[in-house]
């Protein structure tokens, strides 16, 4: 039998079905006597506490694990749970109605309920979910039967078949023994499949009816690149499932195999391949994946969870350790690129982040955080080969600005006579147009351009690309943006500027091979793209490359550039077709 | 004493910004209250402010009483406009 739905993370898994029901908790309703209610009020308050203790521990676990800014639907249910709608409201029936705590949670429930029902906002309605699995875990406390510990303790390895998972439950689950899921509700955006990517477990959502469709223990194929899950596959099915499977492990072996290869074109071009880091542990990751070096090392890690500036000594400790562990490749720190928000939590916000104060904008409020940092990273530069990329700068005032702070903080190191570099590696990030509009005039004060495409693009085409509505017109391959690109290449090529792009565009195989056609010969991503892209890059030839991206900027729509390059580089890109 | 706002952040008053408003609203003393036409909230609730399904565009009485309502007023007013720090 076969299903189809959302494949939400990508992979093959097969194996035997364990069926999650979230087991709906009988209610026993009874009446108290009047000397029996301060105890049942007790326990009603103890399985609150015990439900707000568990709550707490899965935001932790799942910060830490995930690393994910989700942990805001945990903030909300902690919320629910102390909720005067539903804490308050519950006391008052117990002590009132005399009844049992169970009943009196189901009661506010189902009041809650309705008033949720009645709303005819769609996603205001569906909080009631939120506030469902809120109480269901306090009506488990009561119970005494405390955290679900199937999902947190599974018996061995199984495809997980759901109707849903609420975010808990997925939170909690322990993904080590999850060989794949599969759920009846569910969008991409839904929290599971957040998680399931994150942990790089194949899953499909909005199956509809799985759990009434597939048998525990039955045998379940679950294709989460291509939305399918098949359950007790017929030999000749299941076996081209194995193949598949195996061919995307062959093609997985042979992105690892090339590791140790040179990135060079046929050709003998040479393009860096360099990682995007977010967090120190990364750098490992990015040398296991081939990276030389790390392109762009995100700084605002080390602001924590507390958003604290941190000292100039701990900051020299994280870049010095980031120098170590990539050596002897270059490490690319990328001043605070902080928001107002991040400057005091719960503080004043801008009304529109993107174009308000932020970065190095934000210096006259923090003139010492930045003078902190630049002062460590100097420091470690003595160390290594460190480089310092300022982000969001406009032009050549701003570009003056940073120097002269950098300047400033090299003369604070002088007289206190501390150990610093006396010559850094100093860039751009080039990702607002106006600076890309004055490249020319910015290559002679710098030593290499980092052209931030995600935040260009978005900026050029003024479009969100995180906004469902309009991500179509996120396009990279837009005659402006390549049109751009050449401008700002062409100006670091005759300054003798090194030009790099991190940024999404380096870590598809498309648009990664047109900007080696633009003359980039640095590419910045997250690790796990790099055996791809340098697989692309040692398929392709610099100088047909150089070609295309020229004929690319005579065609008017993104459309036409990407099926021009598509039919044009088919050879360059088959092999890498399985993925 | 009472002030109205309007909702500017694309996704309204959703699970997050409403628990940032809730936060807040707690760091108070004053009584908090969120109107919208005839329903009224208690703004430290959190149930009651999606019950308000205040989505982008919504016009809504904030209310406070007690001894710090006017940093209270003062506070939630700049959250509710400063779109809780999302897009607009």
């Amino acid at each position: 039998m076969q299903l189809t739905g959302i494949g939400v993370s990508p992979g093959i898994a097969v194996g035997p079905a364990l069926i999650v029901e979230r087991e709906d908790v009988p209610v026993v309703r009874l009446r108290l006597g009047p000397d029996a209610v301060p105890a049942e009020v007790d326990r009603f308050l103890r399985a609150v506490a015990a439900s707000r203790e568990q709550l707490e521990g899965i935001k932790e676990r799942l910060a830490r694990d995930a690393g994910s800014p989700h942990g805001y639907i945990f903030d909300a249910h902690l919320l629910m749970l102390e909720d005067p709608l539903f804490k308050d409201r519950a006391l008052a029936v117990l002590r009132e109605e005399h009844v049992n705590a169970e009943w009196a949670v189901r009661k506010v429930a189902e009041e809650l309920h309705d008033r949720f029902a009645r709303l005819a906002d769609d996603y205001f309605r569906e909080r009631s979910s939120d506030l469902d699995d809120v109480l269901g875990r306090v009506l488990l406390n009561l119970r005494g039967a405390g955290d679900a510990p199937s999902l947190r303790r599974l018996p061995g390895s199984f495809v997980l078949v759901a109707a849903g998972l609420a975010p808990s439950d997925a939170a909690e689950l322990d993904w080590e023994r999850v060989l794949a899921v599969a759920t009846d509700e569910g969008s991409a955006t839904y929290h599971t499949s957040i998680l399931a990517r994150s942990f790089g477990v194949p899953a499909v959502v909005g199956l509809r009816e799985a759990t009434r469709r597939i048998a525990p223990g039955s045998l379940v194929v679950v294709d989460g690149t291509r939305g399918q899950v098949v359950t007790e596959p017929s030999a000749p099915m299941l076996a081209s499932f194995r193949a598949a499977q195996e061919r995307d492990r062959v093609e997985e072996e042979r992105l690892q195999s090339i590791q140790a290869l040179a990135s060079v074109t046929r050709d003998d071009a040479r393009v860096v391949l360099l990682a995007n880091v977010e967090f120190p542990d990364d750098a490992e990751t990015a040398r296991l994946h081939g990276a030389e070096g790390i392109g762009l090392f995100r700084s605002e890690y080390l602001l924590g969870r507390t958003r604290e500036w941190p000292t100039e000594e701990r900051q020299l400790e994280v870049y010095l350790q980031l120098l170590r562990d990539v050596t002897p490749h270059p490490v690319t720190v990328r001043t605070w690129d902080v928001g107002l928000e991040d400057l005091a939590p719960g503080g004043p916000t801008c009304a529109n982040p993107a174009l308000g104060e932020r970065a190095l904008r934000l210096l006259p409020r923090a003139p010492d955080a930045f003078r902190r940092q630049l002062r460590a990273l100097l420091r470690a530069a003595a160390q290594g080969p460190l480089r310092i990329l300022f982000p969001f700068l406009t032009g050549p005032s701003d570009l003056r600005a940073a120097l002269d702070l950098l300047a400033e903080a090299r003369e604070s190191l002088e007289a206190q006579g501390l150990d610093h570099a006396a010559r850094v590696e100093v860039g751009v990030n080039v990702e607002v147009p106006s600076a890309a509009l004055t490249a020319d005039l910015l290559a002679g004060e710098v030593d290499f351009f980092s052209i931030g495409t995600n935040d260009l693009v978005q900026y050029v085409l003024a479009a969100d690309r995180g906004d469902p509505r309009v991500s179509a017109h996120y396009q990279p391959l837009h005659p402006a943006v390549l049109r751009l690109l050449r401008s700002v290449v062409a100006a670091g090529q005759r300054a003798g500027v090194t030009v790099s792009v991190c940024g999404e565009m380096a870590a598809d195989v498309l648009p990664a091979l047109v900007l080696v056609g633009l003359g980039v010969r640095e590419l910045s991503m997250n690790p796990a793209a790099i055996p791809r892209v340098k697989a692309a890059v040692r398929a392709a030839r610099a100088s047909e490359l150089q070609e295309l991206a020229e004929a690319c900027l005579d065609l008017p729509t993104a459309q036409e550039i990407e099926s021009m390059l598509r039919r044009a580089l088919a050879d360059v890109l088959a092999p890498l077709a399985a993925f | 004493m009472s002030r109205e706002v309007v909702i500017r952040n694309r996704l309204g008053m959703h699970a997050r910004a409403a628990a940032r408003f809730v936060h807040t609203a707690s760091q108070f003393r004053a009584r908090v209250t969120v109107r919208r036409h005839d329903r009224v909230m208690d703004g430290k609730s959190i149930l009651g402010i999606l019950l308000l399904a205040a989505g982008q565009g919504t016009r809504l009485t904030l209310g406070a009483e007690g001894d710090d309502e006017t940093a209270a007023i003062e506070a939630l007013s700049a959250l509710v406009a400063s779109g809780f720090g999302e897009d607009t």
